[in-house]
């Protein structure tokens, strides 16, 4: 039996899409109700439904032995997993935004709202720029505007939030999308199921690159 | 005598380090700090429980012993010392909630290294995880493969690599190495690389293709030898190759291992060849060894006692202190484990439950 984390929301219900046409089906997961394990014992899989941010702690501590997750979290929380490649879903960029009108000037510490302090500190780091990190949790682009911060680090998929706030990317740090990860003891002990699941669902999304 | 599941493994892993000739080694609780900033790169983690002492220089609770061991020995090139440990160290938690005291016990062997001592090493690392259970699997990584192929490579390019691989991510690896402009053949092998897996022997076929220099010819051969000799050892099947190991390589040369036991989702024991160590503190002569992390095995078994005892024995006020011993020294003579309680005390869950009233025991 193999345990899948998924996480909540519409990249989840895409990647629970992919497991069931590389033959991973689980028919009760589409059925409306208010429980938390689906398990299919025929085709040898138990999925459940966690937080996003939840999945890679799943994985890691061994509650699943695979997760989808998307590649912020795993640059954001670093978990101790292996990842076995890119689903070419979920695609988007994490960037550096702000007004519009805003001018950085390098003699002020640059005031920085963000959901992703870690990712904020290692790339302010790698071009060094002093900053003061704004940790929040939701809203990150009302941060700027109502003089909170000076920029955002944040994802953006289509930038039309930003648009409509009048706020704009300076820079883009890392393109983000989602990947298959998986336990690290999980992956040795069911090899070749784990192995075998892989193999078909990067088939399915070309080659996984 | 009564001793938990995790504290068996541990006793039975100093019989077992004893056996093959290891001699116990103690160390204090605390060393200088400065051993440590020296060497942090071949800690777990930079974080240490510091304080002064009488003299005022800066002390650490002990984050590792190999260190201590290494700093302390009297190795000679023609000599190998073997020493076993078992002590608590003192690391921040991954998740930076404080720190935490880990239990550790493990073996080093100082001196001279040689292909025997590497693979009796092993095997007593497998014997080790046999303790604790039969659906066990050591894996073996050599650190000449990884140093060879990319001996000629840019410092970040490096690092970066040695992440991907360790993170089994071959379609990442695949991309960065094509943006960094690697050549083809050595991309392959790379790939090759992080992407083996399997019992030592049936792998060895594929990574023979890859021992092509000095030192990845002397990593296949040393890697051949301990398939042989685990085999010896009737140990051959528990031995997997798979390089998503790589430990620091300022410290670690050769073999480095790490060992998992299914129902537990990390590895509890780690290990490796270290003689690049020696050579930094100055030592001669190699060394190699393992720790296992005795602390997270108490997971490892689901609690089976679900009782507190066989007997409750529930008493009030109508018996003397006398009948309430004779009733209970009447139990405990049968081998049964009783706890006594005052009646009206329900705290307590245990296989049948008795009163005694006036002394006299009632069902």
């Amino acid at each position: 039996m193999i345990n899948i984390a998924l996480p909540k929301g519409r990249l989840g219900e895409k990647a629970y899409d992919l497991f069931e046409k590389a033959g991973y089906a689980c028919p009760s997961i589409r059925e409306e109700s208010r429980k938390l394990i689906f398990e299919n014992e025929e085709t040898g899989v138990r999925y459940f439904w966690a937080k996003p941010t939840d999945v890679p702690v799943y994985v890691e501590r061994g509650a699943a032995d695979i997760g989808i997750a998307g590649k912020d979290i795993l640059l954001e929380y670093e978990p101790d997993v292996y990842e076995l490649g890119d689903l070419g879903m979920g695609k988007c960029r994490m960037c550096v935004a702000g007004p519009a009108s805003f001018r950085d000037s390098m003699d002020t510490t640059l005031r920085v709202a963000t959901k992703f302090p870690n990712i904020a500190k290692k790339y302010y780091a790698s071009v060094s720029r002093q900053i003061d990190i704004i940790n929040l949790h939701g809203s990150i682009e009302l941060a700027p505007i109502v003089g909170l911060s000076d920029v955002i680090v944040d994802i953006v998929e289509t930038g039309s939030t930003l648009r409509e706030n009048n706020l704009q990317v300076f820079e883009t740090i890392v393109p983000i999308s989602a990947r298959l990860i998986a336990n690290k003891a999980g992956y040795k002990f069911k090899y070749d199921e784990i192995r075998t699941m892989s193999e078909r669902i990067f088939a399915l999304c070309n080659g996984g690159t | 005598m009564y001793l938990r599941k995790d504290e068996q493994v541990l006793y039975s892993l100093r019989d077992l380090y004893r056996q093959y000739g290891y001699q116990q080694y103690q160390v204090t609780k605390f060393e200088e700090y400065d051993l440590y900033v020296r060497n942090k790169n071949f800690l777990v983690s930079e974080n240490m429980l510091t304080f002064t002492d009488t003299n005022g220089k800066l002390m650490a609770l002990k984050p590792d012993i190999t260190l201590s061991i290494v700093k302390n020995a009297r190795p000679t090139r023609e000599t190998t010392e073997k020493v076993y440990y078992s002590e608590n160290v003192y690391r921040a938690a991954s998740d930076c909630n404080g720190f935490q005291e880990i239990t550790q016990t493990g073996l080093e062997c100082l001196g001279r290294v040689d292909d025997y001592t590497v693979c009796e090493v092993l095997m007593l690392a497998c014997r080790s995880l046999a303790a604790v259970t039969d659906r066990y699997l050591l894996q073996v990584s050599h650190l000449g493969f990884a140093d060879s192929l990319l001996r000629d490579t840019a410092e970040q390019d490096r690092s970066e690599i040695l992440r991907l691989i360790c993170a089994k991510n071959t379609p990442a690896l695949k991309q960065y190495c094509a943006e960094a402009g690697l050549d083809g053949a050595l991309t392959e092998k790379l790939l090759l690389l992080a992407d083996l897996f399997g019992p030592l022997h049936t792998v060895l076929p594929a990574l023979e293709a890859l021992a092509e220099d000095d030192q990845t010819r002397s990593a296949f051969r040393e890697l051949t030898e301990i398939d042989r000799t685990m085999a010896a050892w009737h140990l051959a099947d528990k031995v997997y190759l798979d390089f998503s190991i790589i430990n620091d390589l300022s410290y670690y040369n050769g073999i480095v291992f790490q060992g998992y036991v299914d129902g537990l989702p990390s590895h509890i024991l780690s290990g490796g060849r270290y003689d690049r160590l020696m050579e930094k503190m100055g030592k001669p002569g190699g060394g190699i060894g393992f720790a296992v992390y005795v602390s997270m095995l108490e997971r490892f078994w689901s609690r089976e006692e679900s009782f507190d005892g066989d007997v409750l024995l529930l008493y009030d006020d109508s018996s003397t202190p006398a009948q309430i011993a004779g009733a209970v020294e009447q139990l405990t003579a049968q081998g049964l484990l009783v706890k006594a309680a005052a009646a009206g005390d329900d705290r307590f869950r245990c296989r049948e439950t008795r009163l005694l009233r006036n002394g006299g025991m009632q069902e």
